[in-house]
């Protein structure tokens, strides 16, 4: 038959000639051999499909056999223009035996090009083959590009085999630090993406992934996993950070300049695994040693390598938290032993630790989250638990009073008072210290108790600066947290108006009240509560109170003044010593002095003194003993503990002081500062049951059902702000809440509550 | 349409006899046991005498539980006592005209208390507001004790161990949410503990009932 294989082969065999010898072809010669090919299709399918009608297989099987060509003969054809291809592909190439690197290379570009354009003509002489040709085990309907696709392979045989390893070795070179040419390779590397292109999809994939990534990354390893472990031989680790960080950097350049951008994502992560991940311990080992010798770049280093993998920095995160800790807690070791009691040390020493690792951290750590989170555990830890609060008995307490206690020192008039600027870096300290206090409430308690001292007394070194604090604990912990600090400020704004509007209400009445007056009238529930006396003023004092009560009660009809004496203070002069003094005093201490304002050489024995005063003893006592202590008055019986009734007291003619001006409200009249303490405790346990109650019903009052471990836990969140809170404590709230019919328990459900509007 | 008017009025009249006979025969027992003089409680109320009389021909004994069931069919609102109306509307919503039929009555509620849990609860709850003095929110601990041990005979293990700590704890008065979780505990916690949930919305009380249970438990076992 004229369409067999054996009969059109040798006219097909010349015209492939014809094109490798790039000799023209007529088209009219073009469509012979394109009618060669498309006959001998057509009829291979008819001969088949005819047998096939004749003496059916199982239908199944004949369409597969069909597809998997076992039964096209035009499988021959194909073989016979493989064998071509390979033979003249073959012999075309061997031009380039004698051929090295690039020589070599540019011939086989050169060729690529030529064998490009034959196999479009070639493809359109065998575009029917094409069309109908399956092999065993591909699919059908591939695209029509096989031929090409075939000598691709050839190609690449012959590039795999011997050119590769030249091209490994070229950039192994590079790796050592020799100069190459980079322009040939990145030649190579645009030559196997080029192969590619033409495969639809996977055109990375098929060549220059399989063929050429795959060898260059795992060059790349074995490569680096001997340099790794050589380098840290010979060198110390710090040095072996640096190495990678090199390293990774030229890798980077090295594919930014000849390869494809692709391959960087694999390359790093080589790399990555090769210098980090298998060498992760060394740098947990050694992170500790670094930040105990501060080695802030070289922290940095291990941050920047560390996070590159992943939970890669896990390990650092704790092994930071504990060196924090430890580091505060020697420090406050430290301060223990000298000064357990001193805010200003106690402040120096958290301060020191605390600052010099926010540093590190937002300096090395680029303040990252979990970084940021290892210095807030941390110092919420040593600042809570150290060698001071043991000292203390554990009592929680305890910071919260070293820090209030350091807030007054920098508020309070001294003469070293600092600057402005100075005092607002060191309120922010004091609220970066602040913000890790559990107990919010209990430095509350110690602030205001300080606050309401600097404020009776006139002790404040800056009202700025008394401001700024107050909003600055605002701003951390929310406008109730600093009502009442406010409002006491607020209180002695005007009570400077009262003071002095009273004195010109006087002025307008005439009257002569004789002595300098100033008031400070302060709201009960805002101020601390503050020890009452009983006693009765002398006429003097007590005239102007009567005036005043009576200008207070015109301008503000209905409110109940109550006197607390314990505060006050006053001026006197004294003309009974050898000298002219002022003195400074109590109005306890003046009344007492007042006394002998009618006969100053008289001696009253302390029932006298009661009597007239109409103190009872336990608060007389310590007034008369503050007045011993200055030597004002000289006691005419020996004076025990115990102070007897009978006990006998004179002003003392020979008293002397350097000063004109003596201050007798230094010595305090400290008499039940434990019980005091007690009362404090108290008062901060009824505070935190009312604020726990506060806090359940106004959760119940959003939420009106809510199960009881979600209660407990938006509770805790919540309380947590102000104090650490208990759950029993909690607990017991809700069942008070539910016997006063605030809450009740669900019917339905025992574990549920639920608001009673 | 009207013949069957017809019937159903014939119907109610016969209903309506019936109800009268039954109101008479109620009213009847009622007015054995009211209105003795040593109660000096007036016509319309029966007494603690007249109760003891009531109990002694129902042949129960006054720690029995079935008083306590039948002061709670009743709705009695007084210990010791029923108001007229009380009796009548009780006895006649439960179909009961003699004594006989009410010692079947309670008989028959005393065996369904066995099984049916939500019952239970429903008459442990009236004990609470029945049993405690009647214008206090609470009721005191040995009262509630003297309850629990009416209700619950030998049904739950832990009652004896839980009124021993409550005296040793001095509690004196039993909160009304505590009263009502005791009952969910004896009924859920099994007697060893095992499956007591620490993170439920138990009581403190009883949490730190089961804490001393445990530790109890502790030195028993290292002893």
């Amino acid at each position: 038959m004229q369409y067999e294989v054996e009969t059109i082969w040798p006219d097909l065999e010349s015209g492939l000639d014809d094109i490798f010898g790039e000799r023209r072809i007529e088209q009219k010669r073009y469509m012979t051999l394109y009618t060669h090919v498309y006959n001998h299709c057509i009829n291979s399918i008819k001969s088949l499909v005819n047998p096939a009608i004749l003496a059916p297989k199982s239908g199944r099987n004949s369409i597969n056999d069909y597809r998997n060509g076992s039964l096209f003969s035009g499988s021959e054809l194909y073989q016979r223009l493989k064998n071509y291809l390979e033979r003249t592909v073959t012999e075309a190439l061997q031009e380039g035996n004698e051929k090295h690197d690039e020589e070599l290379f540019r011939f086989y570009v050169d060729k690529w090009k030529q064998f490009c354009f034959y196999f479009k003509v070639i493809d359109g002489i065998f575009d029917c083959l094409n069309k109908h040709l399956c092999e065993p085990g591909v699919e059908v309907n591939r695209d029509s590009k096989r031929v090409l696709f075939y000598v691709k392979t050839l190609l690449l045989r012959e590039l795999d085999a011997r050119f590769m390893q030249g091209v490994m070795d070229l950039i192994r070179q590079e790796r050592d630090g020799q100069t190459i040419d980079r322009s040939f390779i990145r030649a190579v590397v645009e030559f196997y993406v080029d192969l590619g292109i033409d495969e639809n999809s996977r055109s990375l994939e098929r060549f220059y992934r399989q063929k050429f990534e795959k060898r260059f990354l795992g060059e790349t390893e074995n490569y680096y996993t001997t340099e790794a472990d050589d380098f840290l031989q010979q060198n110390s680790f710090t040095e072996y950070m640096k190495k990678i960080e090199k390293r990774l950097n030229e890798e980077a350049e090295r594919c930014n300049f000849y390869l494809h951008a692709t391959t960087l994502q694999p390359l790093s992560q080589i790399c990555e695994t090769v210098f980090i991940q298998r060498k992760i311990e060394l740098f947990q080992r050694d992170f500790g040693p670094l930040l105990e010798q501060e080695r802030d770049d070289d922290l940095a280093r291990i941050y920047q390598l560390c996070g590159r993998i992943e939970q890669g920095l896990e390990e650092l995160k704790l092994a930071l938290e504990r060196h924090i800790t430890r580091q505060g807690q020697n420090a406050i070791d430290e301060i223990a032993k000298k000064s357990p009691n001193d805010p200003r040390e106690f402040m120096r020493g958290i301060l020191e630790v605390h600052m010099r690792y926010k540093g590190l951290v937002s300096k090395s750590f680029r303040d990252e989250a979990g970084f940021k989170e290892a210095l807030d555990k941390a110092s919420s830890h040593f600042i809570n638990k150290n060698a001071i609060t043991k000292i203390a008995g554990n009592s929680s307490s305890k910071v919260p009073e070293l820090i209030a206690r350091y807030c007054d020192l920098l508020l309070r008039k001294s003469k070293d008072n600092i600057g402005e600027a100075e005092m607002e870096e060191q309120l922010q300290n004091v609220i970066a210290v602040f913000k890790y206090i559990e107990d919010k409430d209990v430095f509350q308690q110690f602030y205001t108790k300080m606050l309401s001292k600097r404020l009776i007394g006139g002790l404040s070194a800056s009202d700025t600066a008394e401001s700024q604090m107050i909003s600055k604990l605002k701003q951390m912990c929310g406008i109730e947290y600093t009502n009442k600090l406010q409002r006491m400020f607020t209180d002695t704004e005007l009570s400077k108006n009262i003071t002095e509007n009273f004195r010109k209400n006087c002025q307008e009445k005439d009257i002569a009240l004789g002595l300098d007056f100033a008031i400070m009238v302060l709201g009960y529930s805002s101020w601390p509560s503050m020890p009452q006396l009983q006693m009765q003023m002398p006429l003097k004092l007590s005239e102007t109170i009567e005036h005043f009560k009576n200008y207070y009660n015109t301008q503000h009809n209905g409110r109940k003044l109550s006197w607390i004496y314990s505060q006050s203070r006053g001026e006197l002069s004294s003309t009974g010593f050898q000298k002219k003094y002022g003195f400074q005093a109590w109005t306890a201490q003046m009344a007492v002095l007042m006394l002998y304002n009618e006969a100053p050489k008289q001696a009253l024995n302390l029932k006298e003194m009661m009597l007239q005063l109409n103190m009872p003893k336990d608060q007389l006592v310590p007034v008369v003993g503050s007045l011993l202590k200055c030597g004002d008055v000289a006691a005419g019986t020996e004076v025990e503990n115990e102070i007897a009734d009978t006990a006998v007291f004179a002003l003392n003619p020979n008293f002397q002081s350097k000063k004109i001006k003596v201050d007798l409200t230094r010595t305090q009249m400290r008499s039940e500062v434990k019980k005091e303490a007690e009362k404090d405790k108290q008062y901060i346990e009824e505070d935190r049951r009312l604020v726990t109650e506060a806090c359940i019903v106004r959760i119940m009052k959003t939420r009106k059902r809510l199960a009881h471990n979600e209660l407990i836990s938006e509770v805790l969140q919540q309380l947590s702000t102000r104090f650490t809170p208990n759950v029993m404590k909690v607990r017991t709230s809700i069942e008070g809440l539910m016997e006063r019919l605030f809450l009740k328990r669900a019917e339905d459900a025992m574990n549920v509550y639920e608001y009673i509007a | 349409m009207s013949p069957n008017a017809q019937q159903s009025t014939t119907d109610e009249s016969n209903v309506m006899d019936d109800a009268k006979t039954v109101t008479v025969a109620v009213h009847q027992l009622f007015e054995r046991y009211a209105n003795k003089p040593a109660d000096n409680l007036g016509p319309d109320r029966i007494g603690p005498h007249g109760v003891l009389e009531l109990l002694e021909d129902l042949g129960i004994g006054s720690t029995d539980r079935k008083v306590l069931i039948l002061a709670w069919l009743l709705k009695a609102k007084i210990q010791c006592e029923f108001t007229a109306d009380e009796w009548n509307d009780g006895l006649v919503a439960l179909g009961v005209v003699s004594i006989d039929d009410l010692r079947m009555v309670l008989e028959k509620e005393e065996r369904i208390l066995e099984k049916d849990a939500s019952k239970l609860k429903t008459l442990y709850r009236f004990t609470y507001t029945f049993g405690k003095p009647e214008h206090h929110r609470k009721m005191d601990c040995e009262t509630a004790i003297v309850y629990w041990k009416i209700l619950f005979e030998d049904r739950y293990a832990l009652l004896d161990a839980w009124t021993s700590f409550l005296r040793v704890q001095q509690i004196d008065v039993i909160k009304s949410d505590i009263w009502n979780l005791v009952l969910e505990f004896f009924e859920q916690v099994d007697a060893n503990l095992s499956n007591y949930d620490d993170e439920a919305a138990w009581p403190v009380l009883l949490t730190d009932f089961v804490e001393h249970i445990r530790k109890e438990k502790c030195t028993v076992g290292t002893a």
